[in-house]
């Protein structure tokens, strides 16, 4: 083997050895990764500001990310997003029209409309293990006091963030019982919206 | 890799190759084919617990070991029984063991050992009970168990003279957990429980050869024959149950079998009122009861009366709440009610089962926890002598199984396992002597009799008492929801039956041997999904497409078709299910703005759309009433996840749930 050929193969050496550390520390820097779930389709999608193809996959730093989403007559969306390390998400969104002109874009387009499906039924699955983590309480609900004397549910309502419960209760003294049901389970009562209704469970 | 490298003689392709290899190393995400899917869920092992059983006496569910493993294994529990029975009868019908097939495979679950090791060690030891073997006509003992001098036993014959033999009463003792003498036996009373006692750590590992070096040395036995004549029993007992094919092919025959049998739904056919009886009377009250001449004595026993009455209330208030009818014997603490007015009201109230709560403030609490059953045969005298005796076998089946699962609870509860017992009234004063209370006697529908006992007993011991209750009572009679079924179960049970028991978690991206995506659906619903809604089922499509079945208007609308509750519900679609109900007020009734579960009842379907035309970007879950683990809904989400068990969340950008009631 002559000196030109042993450079040559040093330097190459040298170059995949480059190449291998760098696939590695980008692997390690890199460590999250975010897909798309998006309605329509053919949206145009920003991640930190680049647009991006929706139907792949990124590698992207942890850490705080926003995707934006926007299509002519339809409400466009801003989507914060926080990643941990090695984390995989997926950004979700179906736009809503905002015009008579994309009034029926959906009923046009039927992949679309099920993947908006999709998106609405993957919000519900995170919001609602989200609501458990941090309202155990629910998993006890409902929950009804003895002899029928109170009756303690759970929902939602529109205009309001997290959890409502719902005191079914004939009386003052029902609904003290309740609360205090809540309290002897560990929960602060005040830190719940609560809706009353005042009759026999 | 070598050889490879072989091919390549240029810098330039060496180049090449590495990159090539590198690219491959740094590659971290896999794309799912749907042939790899399909290859998961062909090989997953699983068996819905819930589907429907062909042989009643097998109240137990399926395990979590291999089929030809050593403990309980992931097989239909009436298919195992059914598949030792028909093994025995064919090939050693002049065995003892004839017809035991039940009660061997309750008793292995409760030890969590393979039936068919039971099986396999009883035809080593004594050709399945010939009534011809020492072992067994000396002591009931097919299994050639030892003993120590402080149990059950008899001496061997001959050179084996100083050899002590257990001893059973009955070859059916000899595999049944539940029977008096096995209760508390020390080593373990059955052989299940026995070779669980001292083998768990051989069993736990299936490791075959080490539990025989034990059970059967091979200083007196040729333990390697014995070995290998167990293990090939057990294919022949796995095959007999799955109808004859690899472990694969027993996931077919399971889904296969329910839809030809009886759907893919299932749960009790009897029906949800549970009649719940206090014990005793407010005041002392002796009558002869016309109908049998037995005495029929009830009075006040303080604090007893009170304590129980509580109970019963809570418990009628929180079955009522999952949706149970309930009915008491008695409406206030100390009416005074017969024992035979008891009897009548739950014959009359046609419940699917009946319970007595009795507490006794003398024993101690570890020492007096009590169940009794209804067993043909049990009896009372009359003062004339007269024994009237309890005949209905049916209910005295049911009353046994539901006996178990209360006995379980209640272990469950409280950490002490209540024994299975007749009660014996003989001495009493007053009472007319026998084993079985007047209530049970007088009684045709299942009546589980429930003591508990303690020095001072505290309020959390009566909590765990009733805890036990409930989830026992649960248990033996499943909710089955509103509509009429197919076979039996209703939205709910269905529903069950269809979805996994829990949400996949997708934190951890959590991988389980019976669930490797969120988007496999259960071997019951995929059967579901086959034979009642095939339009929205592609077999070849991609994981993610949403036509296995993750989708959430398929997954309502498989569970409303397979119940039977409406086989006309829309296929899919939010916004074609939403429409639907609405446009059939004769069969639905819609409570519009729903925004918490007290609005709710179990069975309830929940829709929300809020598409324009006939967009659909919606969804629609099944509400359920609170169920094990804390769950409350079931819900499949399009293209994310199959059907499973989850908690509602009543909020949606834009719209607000609609409920959808079935009219009865």
């Amino acid at each position: 083997m002559d000196q030109r050929v042993k450079v040559i193969s040093f330097s190459v050496g040298v170059i995949i050895l480059g190449l291998f550390s760098y696939l590695i520390y980008n692997n390690s820097i890199y460590s999250s990764k975010i897909d798309f779930l998006i309605a329509p389709s053919v949206s145009t999608v920003k991640l930190d500001g680049k647009k991006i193809n929706p139907s792949k996959t990124y590698t992207i730093k942890p850490g705080k990310h926003i995707v934006t989403v926007s299509y002519d007559g339809f409400t466009s969306e801003t989507i914060d997003m926080q990643f941990n390390k090695g984390e995989k998400k997926t950004a979700l969104t179906a736009l809503v029209s905002n015009s008579s002109a994309t009034k029926d874009w959906y009923l046009n387009h039927p992949d679309d409309q099920k993947i908006a499906e999709g998106v609405s039924s993957r919000q519900f699955t995170q919001a609602s293990q989200q609501q458990v983590a941090q309202n155990p309480i629910i998993k006890l609900l409902p929950w009804t006091g003895p002899n029928f004397e109170y009756r303690i549910d759970y929902g939602n309502l529109p205009d309001v963030k997290g959890v409502v419960l719902t005191i079914t209760a004939p009386d003052e003294k029902s609904k003290t019982d309740a609360l205090n049901w809540i309290k002897g389970q560990g929960y602060d009562p005040t830190s719940f919206t609560i809706k009353y209704i005042t009759e026999s469970p | 890799m070598k050889r490879i490298f072989a091919k390549f003689t240029t810098p330039l392709q060496l180049i090449l190759q590495s990159f090539l290899i590198l690219l491959m190393l740094s590659s971290q995400v896999f794309a799912i084919s749907s042939s790899d899917y399909l290859s998961v869920i062909r090989e997953t092992t699983f068996y819905d617990e819930n589907s429907c059983s062909t042989n009643p006496d097998v109240a137990v569910s399926a395990g979590t070991g291999s089929p030809t493993g050593a403990t309980f294994p992931n097989l239909d529990p009436s298919a195992m029984a059914n598949a030792i029975n028909t093994y025995i009868s064919k090939n050693y019908p002049n065995s003892l063991m004839n017809g035991l097939g039940s009660t061997i495979v309750a008793s292995a679950k409760q030890a969590n050992v393979s039936p068919f090791i039971i099986v396999g060690i009883g035809r080593q030891e004594s050709g399945l009970a010939n009534p011809n073997d020492w072992n067994t006509k000396n002591g009931n003992n097919p299994f050639g168990r030892t003993a120590t001098p402080t149990q059950p036993h008899f001496n061997g014959s001959g050179s084996a003279s100083s050899t002590l033999w257990y001893k059973w009463t009955t070859i059916k003792s000899s595999v049944d957990y539940t029977a008096a003498e096995n209760t508390n036996a020390s080593g373990g009373g059955d052989e299940a429980s026995y070779i669980r006692n001292r083998f768990a750590s051989h069993l736990d590992k299936s490791d075959f050869v080490g539990f025989f070096e034990g059970y059967a040395p091979p200083a007196e036995n040729d333990t390697a024959a014995y070995v290998a004549g167990v293990q090939a029993l057990i294919t022949e007992l796995v095959n007999l149950t799955t109808g004859g094919g690899s472990q694969s092919s027993a996931v077919q025959t399971s889904a296969t079998s329910q839809n030809s049998s009886c759907g893919v739904c299932g749960g009790d056919t009897s029906g949800s009122t549970i009649v719940i009886d206090p014990g005793h009377s407010g005041t002392s009250n002796r009558v002869i009861d016309p109908a049998t001449g037995l005495i029929d004595f009830d009075y006040k026993n303080t604090l007893e009366i009170s304590e129980v009455f509580t109970i019963a209330k809570d418990l009628q208030a929180k079955l009522t709440a999952l949706g149970y009818k309930v009915v008491l014997t008695k409406e206030n603490e100390n009416d005074t009610v017969s024992l035979r007015q008891r009897a009548d009201i739950a014959n009359s109230s046609n419940a699917a089962l009946a319970i007595s709560i009795h507490d006794d403030h003398g024993p101690t609490f570890a020492n007096f926890q009590q169940i009794s059953d209804q067993e043909v045969g049990s009896y009372r005298t009359t003062p004339a002598g007269k024994n009237i005796t309890f005949t209905n076998q049916q209910i005295a089946d049911k009353s046994k199984v539901y006996a178990t699962y209360i006995q379980q609870a209640r272990q469950a509860a409280s950490g002490i396992q209540p024994a299975i017992k007749l009660i014996s009234f003989d001495n009493r004063e007053g009472l007319s002597p026998g084993n079985i209370p007047l209530v049970q006697l007088f009684s045709n529908v299942p009546w589980v009799y429930n003591e508990v006992g303690a020095n001072g007993i505290t309020a959390d011991q009566l909590k765990q008492y009733e805890t036990g209750l409930l989830d026992g009572i649960v248990k033996s009679v499943p909710l089955t929801g509103g509509g009429s079924s197919i076979c039996g179960g209703g939205i709910i049970q269905t529903a069950l039956s269809l979805a996994w028991p829990e949400p996949f978690d997708k934190d951890t991206n959590k991988e389980s041997e019976q669930r490797k995506y969120p988007q496999t659906p259960t071997a019951a619903y995929l059967a579901a999904l086959k034979k009642y809604n095939p339009a929205d089922y592609t077999e070849s499509a991609p994981v993610g497409s949403g036509r296995w079945g993750d989708d959430c208007g398929i997954f309502v609308s498989t569970v409303m078709r397979a119940s039977g509750a409406d086989p006309n519900y829309p296929q899919s679609g939010t916004m074609a299910e939403a429409s639907y109900v609405k446009s059939h007020p004769e069969k639905y009734t819609i409570i519009e703005n729903i925004t918490s579960t007290a609005q709710l009842q179990p069975g309830d379907i929940l829709i929300v759309n809020v598409g324009t035309g006939a967009g659909g970007n919606g969804h629609t879950f099944i509400y359920l009433g609170k169920q094990s683990g804390g769950y409350d809904s079931a819900e499949a989400s399009l293209g994310d996840h199959s059907g499973e068990l989850s908690n509602a969340w009543l909020n949606f950008k834009g719209g607000v749930y609609f409920a959808a009631r079935l009219k009865k």
